[in-house]
């Protein structure tokens, strides 16, 4: 049983391969991004007659992600490798790939899916995303840090936070009743 | 008077809070469109604003160039961005992505596609994505919470990268794309008149 077969075998059925250079055939499998593209499989001949084969994005990851954000600073970069060592896949001028066994293929067709998914999610890093989070992330650390008696007039201290609305700034928080009292 | 001004943002305590409430100035709840509206931002007559480099440029295994867009009422802003892999040339995409201003994220309307290949396609004769494509945004995608371009079809009237930037430059109606590409300029073939698709 080649390779191929094992694989078909191990996906239920539910896998088709097509030629797409020599030496390089598409998996065509049940993996989507969000946007109902599939997600680009491709396995390369290594062409050094082992039992090896490669499986590639042939740059497809990137260049995908790059339709919403890019690879344009130190963070996101760092978080990049991050994803690919944690999930031991390597990449080369921006092509991610993974050298597997043929018997393994499908566990580790399954582990390359994956982390091109993680990298996909990168597009949430954008700045409207992360804006978002920021406004967020900085009402809650001004709310924990808070004693509640400094965050609530004097009129509400007794009363549910309903009515109490609060109003920060970058440099100070100060505290703004709006209930009827 | 200092250069810097703090930016407020009023938010009521955590179990209160609500998707709107949360951050005033971002809105958590996605925007509501009709297809109209989708149809006229694709469709009104927009100009270059920051014009794209003269070739695509090469980076990380894609070749790829951008460039900004404005309606020429000069209210709506666009992206457009024109991305080929290097080891797949076949594999592009050219897509117009809307610039709400008002914060509510970017809504990619249009991405044409060249044949890449996918799943259904092996099952279903119909399916799109083994041949030249376009996905175009749609409100019952927003609506259902769905990326907005889900959805595609076939398309017949490009089969190459360079017909495919024709086509959207066409069809997102960019009114001075001849100063811009190369392509455009030098006019488009009459195939489409001479030979129609059965």
């Amino acid at each position: 049983m080649t390779g191929m077969e094992l694989l078909k075998q191990q996906f239920n059925g539910h896998v088709a391969f097509r030629e797409r250079r020599p030496g390089v055939v598409q998996v065509l499998a049940p993996l989507f991004h969000e946007d109902g593209d599939m997600v680009d499989i491709f396995l390369d001949e290594t062409g050094d007659g082992s039992n090896r084969v490669r499986i590639s994005d042939h740059g497809m990851t990137l260049m995908r992600l790059t339709y919403h954000d890019n690879l344009d600073t130190e963070n996101k970069v760092r978080i990049f490798n991050r994803i690919l060592v944690e999930n031991r896949i390597a990449e080369q001028d921006g092509r991610l790939f993974l050298d597997a066994e043929l018997g393994a293929l499908y566990p580790a067709i399954l582990q390359f899916a994956q982390t091109v998914a993680k990298v996909s999610s990168m597009q949430f890093f954008r700045r409207e995303a992360i804006q978002s989070l920021f406004y967020e992330q900085l009402a809650e650390f001004i709310e924990e840090r808070s004693p509640r008696s400094a965050r609530a007039p004097a009129c509400c201290r007794s009363r549910t936070m309903t009515n109490t609305r609060w109003t920060t700034s970058w440099t100070r928080v100060r505290a703004r009743c709006t209930c009827s009292a | 008077m200092s250069a810097f001004v703090a930016r407020s943002v009023e938010y009521v305590p955590v179990a209160k809070r609500t998707s709107q409430s949360r951050n005033r100035g971002v809105p958590a709840e996605p925007r509501r469109y009709t297809q109209d509206e989708i149809d006229n931002l694709i469709g009104c007559a927009k100009v270059v604003s920051e014009p794209p480099k003269r070739d695509l440029k090469l980076d990380r295994g894609h070749y790829g160039n951008d460039m900004r867009l404005e309606s020429a009422d000069g209210k709506p802003e666009f992206r457009a961005f024109m991305r080929r892999n290097e080891d797949l040339p076949e594999n592009f995409s050219i897509g117009l992505v809307f610039l709400p201003k008002d914060g509510t994220g970017e809504i990619l309307l249009l991405r044409c596609n060249g044949p890449h290949g996918g799943y259904n396609d092996s099952f279903d004769p119909e399916h799109p994505h083994w041949g030249f494509h376009v996905h175009r945004a749609s409100a019952a995608m927003i609506e259902a919470g769905q990326r907005p371009e889900r959805t595609a079809t076939v398309n017949q009237d490009f089969a190459s990268y360079e017909e495919a930037l024709q086509y959207f430059l066409r069809t997102t109606n960019v009114t001075d794309a001849r100063l811009h590409f190369a392509v455009i300029a030098q006019g488009t073939l009459p195939f489409a008149a001479q030979e129609p698709i059965p």
